[in-house]
């Protein structure tokens, strides 16, 4: 077996096992259903891309990018898992209070429909000044 | 051959390529009919993925196919590869027993330089603050919120660039702002924590010397006045040395990043004298309050904060821009009411009314257009 062919042989080994360890973090965010965190979720989706990634330059024999790729991997799937642990140790022992690191999509939408409703708001107070300065130049015109 | 003979080297190279595609084609083809035939049905074992990675490996053989006959030969290779790395990795799937999250030993990488120590130490830092948040049941204000989700940002980052760094280009590019753009975080951590706990993240020795001067700073900084934060922030004068406290650090994390020592030095410098005018105020704040540990429990960093509608606008654009898949339109738009919401507010201020009607029609519809982009935010699906 040639160096190459060998370290290719360990790097297939190594993403396996990463790609299980990927598959166990996502199961159990899956089970834990006394919360959906957005940054374990896109952390597990980030570990996946990047294993993707690995592979694609693997077939193009770029050794060593294949490998810093698999440690992009397991930086984020270690994440998830901490953050999982963390959630867990929180629904166990304390009030079931978790502190959301990023917004997911839906409260981004729920917050900017928030601003939106305000600027609609203030539009809305103008137009009512508009009204009743219509209301009042009318008014001064018919009694004039 | 003759020598210069250009056309009669690409013919041979072509061939050589053709030769290597069909082989590799055929060799896929053989092993993915083999793999056909295997029993994948012992769920001890990793199935699910020997399934996902035999798939792939079929739409790998297929890509491969469409390429040959479209005489892209190199890709029709490269698929081809990647269909057999697939199949490879299928057969690994398939011989690994399953085990507990909890069993299995993370397969840590071999670090080969710093920046994935301080990836590390990050990816720590946030779990630690989450952690403490949680266990005390503390309520982070939206300031507090949005720097941790900046923190979390420049831990996705560190990650990016450390994964787009290059073998020849290891000591300086990509590699080298992965590890400031740790650094950056894990001295911001540090400004949270310290306000949260009043402790140190790490020892000084685990950060490199030109960091620990930030760091110290992050912590001196809050340390001295974290028990007395909730109090500080009721007192308008105080409140505005902590936002001026926050901007120090920012520029002399920005003067770190460009290597520009005597800025970095100056707001130290500023930084410090905010720190010394909130110390004063920590005393009028304190005078009645216990400091026990027991008054940290639940502490209260909800202080609420009013934004302006302009605020607002700045923090629409700033999440549309972030979470909205194309914002050049939604950018725009917010950007315009802006401008439409100041001469409103010049035009009912004069009482030139038809201007103010003219400016509110064109808002709404802004605001329409704003709707329907908000609305283009995808949610994530795993």
């Amino acid at each position: 077996m040639t160096k190459k062919s060998k370290e290719v042989k360990q790097l297939i080994q190594r993403t396996a096992v990463l790609e299980q360890y990927v598959f166990l973090i996502q199961t159990a965010h899956r089970e834990a259903d006394y919360h959906s965190s957005e940054v374990v979720k896109r952390s597990i989706a980030n570990a996946n891309s990047a294993l993707t990634e690995s592979i694609k330059v693997l077939a193009q024999e770029q050794i060593w990018q294949a490998e810093r790729l698999l440690n992009v991997a397991w930086f984020y799937a270690k994440f998830a898992q901490d953050i999982l642990a963390a959630e867990a140790t929180e629904h166990l022992l304390g009030r079931g209070q978790f502190l959301e690191l990023i917004p997911s999509p839906e409260q981004t939408k729920k917050r900017l429909s928030e601003i939106l409703n305000r600027l609609q708001r203030r539009l809305d107070s103008y137009q009512a000044m508009v009204e009743a300065q219509d209301a009042s130049a009318s008014q001064a015109a018919e009694e004039s | 051959m003759n020598l210069f003979d250009y056309d009669g080297k690409n013919k041979n190279r072509k061939k050589a390529s053709v030769q290597v595609a069909e082989q590799l084609l055929s060799k896929l083809s053989i092993s993915i009919a083999e793999f056909t035939s295997i029993d994948a049905t012992d769920a001890s074992v990793h199935n699910e993925l020997f399934q996902q990675r035999f798939d792939k490996a079929k739409r790998a053989y297929h890509k491969a196919k469409t390429a040959l006959n479209n005489d892209y030969y190199d890709e029709a290779s490269e698929h081809a590869v990647r269909g057999l790395l697939h199949l490879d990795l299928a057969l690994n799937h398939l011989h690994s027993g399953k085990v507990d999250l909890g069993q299995m030993t993370a397969p840590a990488p071999d670090f080969d330089d710093s920046s994935e120590e301080l990836i590390s130490m990050l990816t720590d830092a946030i779990c630690r603050i989450k952690l403490i948040v949680e266990y005390k049941g503390i309520t982070l204000n939206k300031a507090l919120t949005h720097r941790l989700s900046q923190v979390v940002q420049l831990l996705q980052d560190a990650i990016e660039q450390y994964g787009r760094s290059e073998e020849d280009n290891e000591s300086h590019g990509q590699a080298q702002m992965a590890e400031k753009t740790a650094e950056c975080g894990l001295v911001w951590a540090q400004f949270i924590y310290g306000q949260l706990t009043g402790d140190e993240l790490y020892p000084k020795k685990s950060l490199s010397k030109s960091m620990r001067a930030l760091n110290q700073f992050a912590w001196q900084s809050t340390a001295g006045i974290f028990s007395a934060i909730p109090s500080l922030q009721q007192i308008k004068e105080a409140r505005a040395h902590l936002s001026s406290l926050e901007d120090s650090l920012h520029d002399a994390l920005n003067a770190y990043l460009e290597g520009d020592n005597e800025e970095l030095d100056k707001s130290l410098r500023l930084g410090k004298i905010e720190a010394t005018s909130l110390f004063k105020y920590k005393e009028f704040a304190t005078k009645d309050l216990d400091n026990s540990n027991s008054s940290l429990q639940n502490m209260d960093f909800s202080i609420s904060e009013n934004p302006s509608l302009r605020e607002n606008l700045v923090e629409m654009a700033d999440l549309l821009a972030k979470h909205h898949p194309d914002s050049r339109t939604a950018a725009a738009t917010t950007e315009q009411l802006q401008v439409q919401l100041s001469n409103l507010k010049r035009s009912i201020k004069a009482e030139k009314w038809q201007e103010v009607e003219v400016l509110l029609s064109s808002a709404r519809f802004n605001c329409q257009i704003l709707k329907n982009e908000i609305a283009k935010i995808e949610t994530y699906r795993e």
